[in-house]
């Protein structure tokens, strides 16, 4: 048994510990199987899938990593890279739907006209992606928590495990970065 | 904005945050200083803070970015150990049991300690509480509790905490987990075998209460002491998982969260339907265990992967096989293994390994793997079957699960049978299938006739019943609905002649049709759909007639296809057919219904509904009062003697003293016949009385009493006998009064309260005690707001408080108080505003509207303040113009427009009269004032000249006429006034 790949809750475990190289290994495992659940669901076209989003990447977490071994730090860290890659899964699919729409004009596509064919749930889903990456170039640290918390659906105990923060920092940080975003989504 | 400017803003942004709202403006006045931007910048993020802005309301993740907020801040006593729960609602913990996915699992006591039970509470875990979920939890909690079986701990209460945390109180069940249980009794296979078929019985009586336990493993099942295995937990997994929730719904999306992925099956790991062959397979997995010592399938671990993927690939080892085995199995906390050899699992079971095997081999090996199919179709098309071949092999008879060729071909035989239900439900696949696979030795005549039967009877019927009231459920009863017809439709070009079978096939499309627009039961509101289906049934029942035209009981049956249609056109107010269609069915009834006794009960209700069409006044009608007294007579004539035949049967004196309600009121507001209508409604009474006072006191029959106390009372009070009307409205208030008493959650009797009050106060009005009025409409007031406070979707109940403040409003004005009346009205104007503006399109509120803007203009008027009063009337006749326009039948609209023209007119012509105003303004006030008057001259003639203008305003056309007069002298001596002045010039 000992002699096979090390597993992903191994991985997990020694990325946790420091292991940089870990996290190589780790991350295309685990986007791979995000990519074939969430392309499962999305199909199915439900309205309400970014707040699904936090419960799919919960059933991946309990769909590869074996919870006896692993801690609630381990557990953070896991959710941590899978809630980037939701966001980047979720808001792919709601750009490549509207290009569909299109005729599958994908490259000459601007997101504005994206936008005008997509449903208002991809709508708000774009422009909320579009509002992290104007953020982005403001605060990148305040992005993150935003995407732990509303992608990876973590709480804010577990936010501020994952970049190494306090509590305190990730709720002022966290407030007022969706009060920003609001503002953004709103204009 | 620079990264550094943000950082600026964010610091003095979530300084002000830290603040409360009091202190914030002096901290940022503070905190800013001159920096005008960076206030400003603060401020309008600050305004992002409340959500229910309107404008980016629209915006899903807007509102989002802050639900997480509130799930944060329930989370928070998620942490909390047991001392914050040393209460659960009325219950008092007493320790925790345990702590799993779902979350804590407590035991506890009534705090009262009025029953000193013993209960077990599970009290879910932050984030299964959202509003969806407690919704489904309510709803699912009766059909739970509602399991009633020896083998299945009782879900006896349930509700959330005061931080609104739901929780589930079950019966405390002392035992331990059925594995555990057989193997420290040493427990042989037979022995096994009839504790397991124990625990089928008890799933098989849920799955026929149309649960699914999905969740069945070993520590699901605990034994007693006296040795009675309990099951724990049915349906809970689907309560607490809106995934899976939504899952029966649409069939789709996988969810892992609630399962446990050692005793999953593999349409659960894939996320397809989840069926009563769910449970099959993990009761498979159960026996597998408890005959066996392993688990079906060899895994090496806890990763739910590994497992999944070998429930999904691999073939399970055949029972005898795997006990001769030795295997080393990952121990429960991953570290210490527990190792499995033939010699260790057969000593807790058959002594050695040779007898375990033997015991096992050929029959069981089959049954268990039969369980264990990966297609949810060749299983065991029910746990009972299960449990029966599992019977058979402790009888020594032949078992079903003998040979894979013979259960493929069954399994074969299903799915061919299946081709007219193309995308059927998974509902229709299991309850069917179960019933084919049942019958595989009947006929086939015989078994499709069982499949039309079981299709319309229990799984349509039942089943959308049980999911009507499922917030949701609409597109899986529509699907549900279309799916059904599709499968009777192909049924029904195929059996043309087997005429039994084309009967169930009528009665199958009679029972779609209720499902999908019969306004008396659960209904998808689909009232065309509905006339196809009732046509479909009355064009078999008809073609049945035909071949049998002396077969009495296919008459009735053909009756009651007509009568369906009728009822369908009443909704949809097509009285014209409807009326034809109940007469059909009259005409069939009478031949068919002689000696029986409940065919003429039919036959009576359906006279009884033709005369309310006919003519029973406030409903929509044919306008032929003639045709109705005659059919209500027919029907209290058929009530009477069928009422002296069965003295003891309350209904029928029920139904006879509605007969004498009805004609009462048609007679009184259609023929305006007082005298006539008297006797019945005194009739009425006195049956009601009767009823009441003979220990048939029931809401129903008090219901009865009290509508027949307030036909009479209305009657009485038109015919200016007040105040024996009075006396016998306040009999009526009594009546209803002790209604609620009997039940004072009935809605019915609250309305019937609030009505009675309205009534009582008119009658007040007329006999002029303003006081008593007030009184009555003000009890009326309050019944109304009690009941929209309890059930804010009452919309009725809203139409009629602002009625109240209408009424109320009208009381004051006979006091003289017209201050008070004009608050009155004005609440009345808002009310029924704002249900305008909810249903732009509905004509009810339009009309109101109307009428509370006239009132308060005629209000205003009478104070003076004619600006406002000129307002108020204008805002009533645009709507008032409205609903004509829509409504040009509705006289009693058109009278109210004619009245509200002619105090437009007053107004106008008080404001032109004033002095102080430019004389061309006056003159054009005039002008206005004169087109009010004329409009409201041709509105008044109208209505007298088509003999509909009561007594009160009969000489108004006169009094109208007069007033253009008086506008035409002003206008010419105005105009006289400008020519003079432009002369002068």
């Amino acid at each position: 048994m000992d002699a096979g790949p090390p597993t992903i809750t191994q991985l997990l475990v020694q990325w946790s510990n420091g292991d940089q190289q870990a996290l190589d290994q780790l991350t295309p495992l685990v986007y791979d199987e995000l990519r074939q659940m969430a392309r499962t669901y999305l199909r199915r076209e439900r309205p309400d899938h970014t707040l699904q989003a936090t419960a799919l990447v919960h059933e991946a977490y309990l769909r590869l990593v074996d919870q006896h071994s692993v801690s609630w730090q381990n557990r953070a860290h896991f959710f941590g890279i899978a809630s980037q890659m939701m966001r980047r899964i979720l808001v792919n699919h709601a750009l490549a739907r509207a290009t569909a729409k299109r005729g599958g004009d994908a490259e000459k596509l601007s997101l504005d006209e994206a936008i005008s064919l997509a449903s208002q749930r991809e709508v708000d889903l774009i422009s909320l992606d579009e509002a992290l990456n104007e953020l982005e170039t403001l605060d990148h640290k305040q992005t993150r928590i935003v995407e732990l918390r509303f992608f990876g659906g973590l709480s804010i105990k577990e936010t501020a495990e994952v970049l190494k923060l306090s509590p305190a920092t990730v709720k002022r940080e966290w407030e007022t970065a969706r009060l920003w975003l609001r503002r953004q989504i709103a204009k | 904005m620079t990264p550094e400017r943000w950082q600026e803003i964010k610091l003095v942004l979530g300084a002000v945050l830290e603040r409360s709202p009091e202190e914030r403006a002096s901290f940022l006045n503070q905190a800013c200083g001159h920096d005008e931007l960076l206030r400003a910048e603060v401020e309008s993020l600050m305004a992002h803070k409340q959500p229910g802005d309107s404008v980016v309301n629209s915006l899903g993740m807007y509102q989002e970015l802050g639900a997480l907020d509130a799930a944060e801040q329930q989370g928070s006593d998620d942490e909390s150990t047991l001392e914050s729960y040393q209460r659960i609602g009325p219950y008092k913990v007493l320790r925790e049991l345990g702590h799993g996915g779902v979350g804590a699992v407590y035991l506890a006591a009534r705090a009262d300690d009025q029953y000193r039970q013993q209960v077990a509470i599970k009290l879910i875990r932050r984030g299964m509480d959202t509003d969806f979920v407690l919704r489904r939890f309510r709803n699912e909690r009766q059909i739970l509790a509602a399991l009633d079986h020896p083998n299945i701990a009782r879900l006896l209460d349930g509700g959330s905490t005061e931080n609104h945390r739901p929780y589930l109180v079950m019966e405390y069940i002392e035992g331990v987990p059925i594995d555990t249980y057989c193997d420290s009794h040493r427990l042989s296979t037979e022995e096994r075998l009839k504790l397991f078929q124990q625990v089928c019985g008890a799933v098989h009586y849920a799955h026929q209460h149309l649960v699914i336990h999905r969740d069945i493993k070993p520590s699901n099942i605990l034994v007693t002491k006296e040795s009675a295995p309990k099951l724990l937990d049915f349906g809970i997994a689907k309560l607490l998982s809106p995934e899976l929730a939504a899952q029966t719904l649409d069939h789709t999306g996988p969810s892992l969260r609630l399962m446990t992925p050692a005793y999953a099956s593999p349409e659960q790991i894939r996320g397809q339907p989840i069926t009563t062959a769910t449970d099959v397979y993990s009761l498979g997995v159960l026996l597998y265990e408890l005959l066996t010592g392993h688990h079906p399938y060899r895994v090496q671990s806890h990763v739910p992967l590994e497992l999944m993927q070998a429930v999904l690939g691999k073939e399970p080892t055949r029972p005898s096989t795997a006990i001769m085995t030795t295997e080393t199995s990952p121990g429960p906390d991953g570290s210490a293994s527990i190792r499995l050899t033939p010699e260790s699992v057969s000593s807790t079971r058959e002594g050695n390994p040779d007898r375990l095997r033997r015991s096992l081999r050929g029959d069981l090996d089959n049954i268990v793997l039969m369980a264990l199919r990966k297609d949810p179709q060749r299983r065991y098309a029910s746990v009972q079957q299960f449990s029966e071949d599992i019977r058979r092999h402790l009888a020594r008879l032949p078992v079903i699960a003998r040979g894979d060729g013979l259960a493929y071909r069954t399994s074969k035989f299903i799915r061919r049978n299946r081709v007219g239900v193309a995308a059927a439900t998974m509902i229709l696949f299991t309850l069917v299938g179960g019933i084919i696979a049942v019958n595989q030795q009947r006929r086939r005549a015989e078994r499709r006739f069982n499949d039309v039967r079981q299709l319309a009877h229990s799984v349509v019927f039942d089943y959308h019943d049980a999911i009507a009231d499922l917030p949701g459920s609409t597109p899986v009863r529509q699907r549900m609905v279309r799916d059904a017809l599709k499968y009777l439709d192909s049924l029904a070009s195929e059996a043309s002649n087997d005429q039994g079978l084309q009967r169930e096939l009528a009665t199958a499309y009679r029972k779609i049709g209720d499902v999908q627009g019969n306004s008396n039961m659960a209904n998808l509101g689909d009232t065309t759909g509905a006339l196809i289906s009732y046509r479909k049934s009355l064009a078999i029942r008809q073609a049945l007639t035909q071949s049998q035209p002396d077969n009495k009981e296919l008459q009735i049956e053909l009756a009651e296809s007509y009568e369906r249609i009728g009822d369908a056109q009443r909704t949809t107010a097509d009285v014209v057919e409807a009326d034809k269609n109940y007469q059909h069915a009259i005409g069939l009834l009478e031949k068919a219904s002689t000696g029986d006794s409940s065919q003429q009960r039919r036959l009576a209700d359906l006279l009884y509904r033709v005369g309310n069409l006919k003519g029973y006044p406030r409903t929509a009608n044919l306008g032929d009062t003639k045709g109705a007294l005659e059919f209500h007579g027919r029907a209290q004539v058929i009530r009477e003697s069928l009422s002296a035949a069965n003295p003891n049967d309350i209904n029928l004196r029920i139904d006879l003293a509605e007969s004498h309600r009805s004609i009462a009121n048609i007679l009184a507001a259609a023929s305006n016949d007082l005298t006539a209508a008297e006797p019945h409604a005194r009739q009425a009474v006195s049956i009601a009385q009767s009823l009441v006072s003979t220990n048939h006191t029931s809401a129903r029959t008090l219901r009865v009493l009290t509508e027949a106390q307030d036909a009479l009372a209305r009657l009485l009070m038109l015919n200016g006998q007040t105040t024996g009307a009075l006396e016998v409205c306040l009999k009526s208030l009594e009546t209803a009064e002790r209604m609620l008493a009997i039940d004072p959650k009935n809605m019915q009797a609250r309305q019937d309260l609030a009505s009675g009050h309205t009534l009582a106060g008119n009658i007040c009005t007329k006999m002029g005690d303003g006081k008593n009025a007030l009184r009555h409409h003000r009890e009326s007031l309050l019944m109304n707001q009690a009941i929209t406070a309890d059930d804010p979707t009452n919309e009725a109940a809203k139409v009629w408080i602002g009625q109240n403040y209408l009424n109320i409003g009208s009381a004051f004005a006979e006091t003289h108080n017209l201050q008070a009346a004009l608050g009155s009205y004005q609440q009345a104007v808002t009310i029924f505003e704002g249900l305008r503006q909810k249903k732009p399109g509905g004509i009810q509120a339009i009309q109101f509207v109307a009428r509370a803007y006239d009132k308060l203009g005629e209000t205003r008027l009478k104070l003076g303040d004619l600006k406002a009063a000129l307002e108020s009337l204008r805002h009533s006749v645009e709507f008032a113009e409205q609903s004509l326009a829509r409504d040009s039948a509705n006289d009693i609209m058109r009278r109210l427009v004619a009245v509200t023209y002619s105090n437009l007119g007053e107004v106008r012509s008080r404001l032109a009269a004033q002095r102080k105003a430019p004389e061309s303004e006056r003159n054009e006030q005039w002008l206005e004032a004169r087109k009010a008057y004329q409009r409201s001259l041709d509105l008044f003639l109208d209505l007298r000249d088509r003999g509909v203008l009561t007594k009160e305003f009969y000489d108004k056309p006169e009094q109208v006429t007069l007033k253009i007069a008086a506008c035409d002298a002003a206008l010419r001596h105005h105009g006289d006034t400008i020519q003079t002045q432009a002369g002068m010039r």
